[in-house]
């Protein structure tokens, strides 16, 4: 038979900590008590996104060239946003390496000699993609967490 | 201004990455299985014990899954009878 508990929970919502989850991995569990959870986070997430960009270079993460790669590189928001920046601000412009002419089909376009291809770029991108999807799944996770055993779970790794 | 050194790390791609890229599946997979036990573990006590068993475990399937499809492409394919 079907009984109504009285100690019914609401479910947790944390958008707070998603958001900040979003910007920075690992932030959001740091902010709802779990801070051994976000330090792991952080080190998966973020060793995931860096070698990524070890291995592709900062070109491996660019919003208007590779904008469909971007789409998942930006799960890791504050990281992909600061790596696109970066991208921008160094190889783009020209202020690191050298801007080389090269031929496509609408004419010419200048691009950096540190510009990433082959399988190295490749990768690089791939890993990127894949630590910001990954980004998503703790977001999610942050979200809906409770947050009442918090304390507890931090476990043997405190 | 052009600066060129050897290899200036994160700006440029890793060189020879054509001929060990496979061996980054390892970090990757460990990268991975941090972060999923991070979030799916309700208590954190056998944390590394998970995650390593994890990466392990992924890192085989790969592999046999790798040896599977060499398997398919340079003995099976070759023995099916061509029209």
């Amino acid at each position: 038979m079907f009984r109504m508990s009285d100690d019914f929970e609401e479910p947790a919502f944390n958008l707070t900590a998603a958001i900040l989850g979003w910007i920075v991995p690992g932030a959001g569990h740091w902010k709802v008590g779990e801070k051994a959870r976000g330090m792991l986070v952080l080190l998966g997430v973020g060793g995931l996104f860096l070698l990524g960009v070890l291995v592709g270079g900062v070109d491996c993460v660019d919003r208007r060239e590779d904008g469909m790669w971007f789409i998942a590189q930006a799960g890791a928001g504050g990281l992909a946003f600061a790596t696109d920046g970066l991208n921008t601000m160094f190889l783009k412009s020209g202020r690191v390496g050298e801007l080389l002419p090269l031929a496509v089909q609408s004419g010419t376009v200048m691009v950096s000699s540190f510009k990433g291809a082959g399988p190295s770029n490749e990768i690089g991108t791939l890993l990127c993609g894949l630590a910001g999807m990954m980004n998503v799944i703790v977001v999610l996770d942050v979200l809906y967490r409770s947050t009442s055993n918090a304390n507890s779970s931090n476990g043997a790794l405190q | 201004m052009i600066i060129q050194l050897a290899y200036i790390p994160f700006l440029q791609p890793l060189p020879t990455v054509a001929q060990w890229w496979w061996l980054l599946l390892i970090p990757a997979c460990a990268a991975i299985s941090v972060t999923w036990k991070a979030v799916r573990l309700e208590t954190l006590e056998h944390f590394w014990r998970e995650a390593i068993t994890m990466t392990v475990h992924s890192v085989l399937a790969m592999a046999a899954l790798a040896a599977a499809l060499m398997v398919l492409l340079r003995v099976v394919i070759p023995l099916l009878p061509t029209p």
